[in-house]
């Protein structure tokens, strides 16, 4: 992560949730607390902060607000971690990853799963789907 | 590492509730079940790992990207940084 990304500090009109990842992200398993930051910059963007140094960032965003056609239903192992109540629903984000000259990647294939009611989410893996870890972003989806 | 033979229909056990059974040897290739809690995932290592790249990828970015992405999504998105 950068120095410009690590200890973002919320603005005074910022959303900033607490989130508990029990497993973290893949690869990021012993970073477990996050703020989720929400507004910065633009309303269709979100922040997931781990609070643990150094405090690395993700930028995330709607899956199914970019992408109407994407699907994720959590399981009912993924509902008892989220502590989802019955016909309660989730959110669904998507981690974006910046490439070169301004172009973005979604991945699909591992959405993060966020239950507001409990301020849990977790990261699962869409093996064997048709979406894609490097799906593009661009302006027309 | 620990390093066991196995032979087809064999298997072993991870902690008391995970079971790994070597159902086929054809070639180089391996065919496994596995019984474990639905708690449990299970991925192919392959595919774990290439999200763990990726993750770290993700965690590399700047305000200017930031930005530029929120410019990217369209209206309302830009210039309302506090």
């Amino acid at each position: 992560m950068t120095d410009e990304t690590s200890r973002l500090k919320k603005f005074d009109d910022e959303k900033a949730d607490l989130v508990n990842l029990p497993y973290g992200l893949i690869g990021f398993e012993g970073h477990t607390e996050h703020t989720l930051l929400t507004g910065r910059t633009s309303p269709h963007l979100f922040i997931l902060q781990s609070m643990i140094r150094p405090q690395p960032a993700w930028i995330l965003l709607d899956a199914f607000q970019w992408f109407p056609d994407y699907r994720c239903t959590p399981g009912s192992s993924e509902r008892a971690l989220l502590s989802l109540e019955d016909n309660s629903s989730c959110q669904v984000f998507c981690i974006v990853t910046p490439r070169k000259q301004g172009e973005f990647t979604v991945n699909l294939a591992a959405p993060v799963l966020y239950a507001s009611t409990s301020g849990r989410a977790m990261q699962i893996i869409r093996e064997g789907s048709r979406f894609q870890i490097r799906s593009p972003l661009s302006p027309c989806v | 590492m620990l390093v066991l033979t196995r032979k087809t229909g064999e298997g072993i056990l991870i902690g008391p509730d995970i079971r790994v059974t070597v159902m086929e040897v054809r070639g180089s290739s391996v065919r496994l079940g596995i019984d474990a809690p639905r708690e449990k995932k299970i991925h192919r290592s392959e595919v774990y790992e290439r999200l763990e790249q990726e993750n770290f990828a993700a965690a590399h970015w700047t305000t200017g990207d930031l930005e530029a992405l929120a410019h990217l999504l369209g209206p309302g998105a830009s210039g309302e940084e506090s």
